[in-house]
């Protein structure tokens, strides 16, 4: 109970019911005839720019066969095939990550999944550069939904002191990393230690729902002598507790301004680590993904291993297909991800879910100011301020209420009990006061410039004249 | 299938608007069926019957106000019925219905409650835009309506001449808030605690008031930081004004006084979590509720009303949009700004408690006592005034030239309670052993504070004519001496004599004795009640008459309790022998039949005294006789004017016979 604060996070009520429709089951691998051919993105997810690519149509490629690359802060990130097969086009097809169509190679999978190696296999025992190169070799990315390029956060450290393993899942419905931590218990310990010892840290913290008892069983046993710097962090059912932030506050009672490496902390999903390990033994990169489809409006609930570029389409026909006449089919949990299109869209790397659910229309009551998006953003942002400026068009106000923070969590129109559309009018207003942020600073550097040039021209100006003066 | 594209999250709570609004009407259900029972079992059927229709009233009309403000439109976008009534439950009116019939008294007029819900639903909410969009608390504008337009027609009782000025909170401010006129007027802290009082129909009930806030806020439907904040700031206040009026640990009890009184705890717990019209953000909601509690003292302490709750809720509610519009940026940004902010209305809240306990609070203050007597020869007014800690002034006036202002002395805090309950002063021991009264023939009243465990001290100075007697207890030879003359009564019996005015030209006189001191003796204390008819300008007795003599005995087993204790009494026959059933028990009798056994009586009081009272007791009849002495019957006038002692009414009445007894003049035999 904070006084002043909001409180941050919510336990979502419900939440694990729907994880249950999925936690119990097996895990499914998705048949060949469904994945004949898979979709790679020639474009950044990030920016929407295109890669610069070192395959074309036609090519023969493995998996492993490097297809471009793009550029993240000064660095080089390797996008690679995930089958073996052939490019047989360009083909436009809608990006989640973007949410427009965009451009993909189409693969014709030939089912051989032949692997190259695009690195040495290594170990525990490697050194950290050699950790971190095989990283980017290996094109490793977060797998817990933003596809951050893991070697960055290792690149060019030096005082990591924790790594903290984020197996939280928070979301509802996705249990991908639920399963997977159980199921690769050693995998994960295994890359957490090559994590640890890539940047240097002194122990890592594997953090997980207090509820998720399973997890703890599977890895207590493994735990001790072996891997003496790991310790199991568990941390309470609230939304968003996967948050990077909130989840160091919890786990470490740290807190940092704008990189959890001012904390001296590197954070990573739980499934990057057990990918991480997997290569580590054999240097080939991740072909296949657990991601959970799930939802009231798919037919099967469970967790499928699919090939990487596998289409939404093709995963809902081997589940059994829709079986509602509307629905929300979302790349991720339904508190983040945004509804798509169509389900013409690739599998990425760090999706982990297909959260299929039933239209539900919600007729919006007038706001009773109730304050409860206030008092539970995580981000401290006053999401019904924000909307009452927005729909004032005061964008003095929103400027002060600072709607750039919010992180899109979705908490404050889920708990809204008048089911307004809070989290909407506070991304609006986060565009038009980026815009407008960035139109003041045009302006201060227009003005400056200006200034400086009347400066310049007023001292050319009055040189003459005190050299005349002197006369 | 279909792709739907809403806003994102996908994912949403349960929780709705509907859901919260219909546990906080269950809440406010809880009160309303407590208004019901109190108003049933403590007030009258009418009353109870109307604590069940007023808020019916007001939820109906308040619907119906809604109905036709939101008609037209409904009209013209073709809707049906059911989507107005679904239209109508999503308005929310019933609940400012609700709230308002619970602010107002049970016995308000209809017409008056009617006109103040169509005020409040019209100009309160639906002119603003309707529900979520009002600026005032529509409960809130209909009870301040009320107040301000039919104030005489708010009774808290059908049978009232009260009206709304006579509220705890109000005898309170017009009493220098102070503690003791809360017994004095009857109120005890359980009571006022547990609702036992009469107020709007549903502010009283404190202790319920506050399990359902905390209820609600548990359930989160209301907000703990308004309520916790605006009680706690008033609680500490008051505390604080308690300590500063000198009341030292008794300011807990004052400060729970305080917040139980007036609505607030109504008010912490239903008015002001009124999210709509409240800021939105916590900070927002501190500052607000500490705003509230300042504007509430200030108004009960330093205005002209004493309910300032409402007041202070509405002017809050004006205040919202500025408080919404200081809280800047992020919720933990601004943390120093928030934190002085507070500290300082909490400071300004707890100041002006401190201030309202030094200037406002008068200790010992009792009444501000206002009696008209009117007298046989002519009307006389006779007002008594507080002058300052114990010290009274009478002013008298009237139409026979008589103008007179005088001071009169010390006065023991139980005085003023007899002046009030006159009626009940035989059953206060305390009371009529510790204060005394006396009068002079020149009007001058001088009253001796005497205390009960210390008798031998007690002196009453009496001046008649300019002379002065030593009235009390003036004993010689075993007797009481008045006046320098031997009134036949034994000391121990009757150390005082009360004189009542009952009507024109009668007084009772009842002679009280204390035995309290000899537990031996089987009266604890017992009275004799005569009333006389008085000439007082021929200084005559006209008439005395016995009316009762009753007694009131301690637990030694005296005729006290038999006496009072009605059902100790057993039914007599004509030949005085009890009545018994058919089960061979005595039956028990009344009061009356028993008193015919006493002197002026027409039974054989011996054989009963014998026969029933002296069963334990070692006292002969003739002993106990003695109490009843035929011959102290006939009070001759010189008694009753300078060595009686006065109590209450009698005192009130004698103050004007004092005034006219001086300008009488003896020589010329009337008036000057």
């Amino acid at each position: 109970m904070s006084l002043f604060k909001s409180r941050g996070c919510y336990h979502l009520n419900g939440i694990n019911d729907t994880k249950h429709l999925t936690s119990e089951k097996d895990v499914l691998t998705l048949p060949n005839e469904y994945a004949a051919k898979v979709y790679v993105p020639i474009v950044d997810p990030g920016k929407g720019l295109p890669i610069t690519l070192s395959a074309k149509v036609g090519d023969h490629v493995l998996a492993g066969s490097l297809i471009g690359t793009r550029m993240m802060f000064g660095n080089a990130v390797n996008v690679y095939s995930p089958v073996s097969g052939t490019i047989v086009g360009e083909e436009n097809l809608f990006h989640g990550g973007l949410g427009r169509p965009t451009k993909h190679f189409a693969i014709e999978n030939d089912f051989k999944y032949e692997c190259v190696k695009v690195c040495e296999p290594f170990s525990v025992e490697s050194e950290p550069e050699v950790i971190i190169d095989a990283m980017q070799k290996l094109g490793c990315v977060g797998l817990g939904g933003a596809g951050f390029p893991t070697f960055i956060k290792y690149k060019n450290v030096s005082d990591i002191d924790t790594i903290v393993i984020n197996g939280v899942e928070c979301e509802p419905f996705l249990t991908t990393d639920y399963k997977a931590m159980i199921e690769n218990a050693e995998l994960l310990l295994m890359g957490t230690s090559m994590m640890v010892k890539a940047a240097g840290a002194s122990k890592a913290l594997i953090c997980f729902k207090k509820n998720k008892v399973a997890i703890k069983e599977a890895l207590l046993p493994l735990l001790g002598s072996k891997y003496p710097n790991i310790e199991i962090k568990l941390v309470p059912d609230v939304y968003p507790m996967g948050w990077e932030r909130l989840l160091v506050k919890t786990a470490t009672k740290r807190k940092y301004d704008k990189l959890p490496s001012e904390a001296h902390i590197i954070i990573n999903n739980a499934q990057t680590a057990i990918e991480l390990a997997k290569s580590s033994k054999t240097g080939f990169i991740t072909t296949h993904k657990q991601i959970t489809v799930s939802g009231g409006a798919v037919k099967e609930n469970a967790n499928v291993i699919v090939p990487i570029g596998t289409k939404v389409s093709e995963i809902v026909k081997f589940m059994g297909g829709y079986t509602k006449d509307e629905g929300v089919v979302l790349l991720g949990g339904p508190m983040c991800s945004k509804g798509l299109m169509n389900d013409n869209v690739a599998i990425t790397t760090n999706v982990n879910g297909l959260t299929i659910l039933e239209k539900v229309v919600r007729e919006a009551q007038p706001c009773l100011r109730c304050g409860a998006c206030s008092d539970h953003c995580p981000a401290n942002i006053q999401p019904v301020e924000v909307k009452i400026a927005y729909q004032a068009k005061n964008i003095q106000r929103m400027m002060e209420l600072s709607p750039t923070s919010c992180i899109s969590c979705g908490l404050c129109s889920f708990i809204c009990p008048s089911h307004i559309e809070v989290n909407d009018f506070v991304k609006k207003a986060k565009m038009l006061v980026t815009i407008e942020q960035g139109k003041i600073a045009a302006q201060q550097k227009a003005k400056a410039a200006a200034e400086a040039a009347a400066k310049k021209a007023a001292e050319e100006q009055t040189k003459p004249e005190v050299v005349e003066g002197g006369k | 299938m279909k792709f739907g594209m809403n806003p994102s999250p996908y994912y949403r709570s349960k929780r709705s608007t509907t859901q919260i609004m219909l546990e906080l009407f269950i809440g406010l259900a809880v009160i309303w069926i407590c208004s019901i029972v109190f108003n049933f079992v403590g007030s009258s059927t009418i009353d109870g019957v109307r604590a069940i229709v007023n808020p019916i009233i007001t939820m109906v009309v308040a619907v119906v106000t809604e109905a036709l403000f939101m008609l037209p439109k409904h009209i013209k976008e073709k809707g049906n019925f059911k989507g107005l009534m679904v239209k109508l439950l999503k308005s929310y009116g019933y609940i400012s219905g609700l709230i308002l019939a619970l602010l107002l008294p049970v016995a308000t007029s209809y017409y008056a409650i009617i006109i103040s819900t169509i005020f409040a639903v019209a100009v309160g909410k639906m002119l603003f835009g309707g529900f979520g969009y009002n600026i005032f608390n529509p409960a809130i504008v209909g009870r301040i309506f009320c107040q301000t337009c039919f104030l005489s027609n708010m009774k808290y009782t059908a049978d009232a001449t009260v009206t709304t000025g006579a509220t705890v909170t109000s005898v309170l401010g017009e009493s220098g808030w102070s503690l003791e006129i809360l017994d004095y007027k009857g109120f005890k802290l359980t009571d006022i605690l547990l609702g036992n009082y009469q107020g709007a129909l549903g502010e009283t009930f404190t202790i319920v008031i506050l399990v359902v806030g905390i209820v609600l806020m548990l359930r989160k439907v209301i907000d703990w930081r308004a309520p916790v904040f605006y009680l706690g700031s008033i609680f500490i206040a008051s505390f604080f004004m308690g300590l500063a009026g000198g009341y030292g640990l008794d300011s807990f009890e004052y400060a729970l006084v305080q917040i139980s009184v007036g609505g607030i705890m109504f008010g912490a717990v239903f008015c002001i979590t009124d999210p709509v019209t409240s800021p939105t953000s916590p900070a927002g909601r501190v500052i607000f509720a500490l705003g509230a509690a300042l504007v509430t003292m200030l108004i009960r302490v330093f205005g002209s009303v004493p309910e300032g709750v409402a007041y202070s809720i509405l002017i809050m509610n004006a205040l919202t949009p500025l408080i919404d519009a200081s809280i800047k940026g992020l919720s933990n940004q601004h943390m120093k700004r928030k934190i002085i902010t507070s500290s300082v209305m909490g400071a300004l809240v707890l100041t002006s408690g401190i201030v309202a306990g030094a200037t406002k609070i008068e200790k010992g203050y009792i009444v501000n006592y206002k009696e008209n007597l009117v007298t046989e020869t002519g009307k006389l007014k006779a007002n008594i005034t507080k002058l300052g800690d114990m010290k009274y002034q009478v002013a008298v006036t009237g139409n026979l030239g008589v103008n007179e202002t005088k001071e009169i002395g010390e006065v023991a805090k139980l005085f003023e309670s007899e002046l009030q309950s006159y009626q009940e002063y035989f059953t206060n021991k305390e009371m009529y052993s510790k204060a005394n009264y006396a009068l002079s023939s020149k009007g001058v009243l001088q009253i001796v504070y005497t205390k009960a465990s210390d008798k031998k001290k007690e002196t009453i100075t009496v001046q008649v004519d300019g002379k002065d007697f030593n009235v009390s207890p003036v004993i010689e030879n075993g007797k009481y001496f008045v006046g320098g003359k031997d009134t036949g009564i034994s000391a121990e019996e009757y150390p005082t004599v009360y004189a009542t005015a009952i009507e024109k030209n009668v007084l009772k006189i009842t002679f009280a004795t204390d035995h309290t001191k000899d537990q031996e003796l089987f009266l604890a204390y017992s009275t004799m009640t005569f009333n006389i008819s008085i000439d007082y300008y021929n200084r005559t007795v006209n008439k005395t008459e016995f009316v009762s003599t009753s007694a009131v005995g301690d637990s030694s087993g005296g005729m006290g309790d038999k006496l009072l204790n009605y059902e100790g009494l057993y039914k007599l026959d004509e030949n005085g022998e009890i009545v018994k059933d058919a089960n061979g028990n005595p039956v028990l009798q009344g009061f009356a039949s028993f008193m015919e056994y006493y002197p002026g009586g027409t039974k054989p009081a011996k054989e009963f005294y014998e026969k029933y009272i002296k069963v334990d007791s070692p006292v002969s009849f003739d002993e106990y006789l003695g109490h009843f002495n035929d011959s102290f019957i006939e009070v001759n006038e010189e008694v009753v004017k300078t060595n009686v002692t006065y109590s209450a009414n009698g005192y009130m009445f004698m103050v004007n016979k004092a005034i006219e007894y001086a300008k009488y003049d003896q020589t010329i035999g009337k008036v000057k």
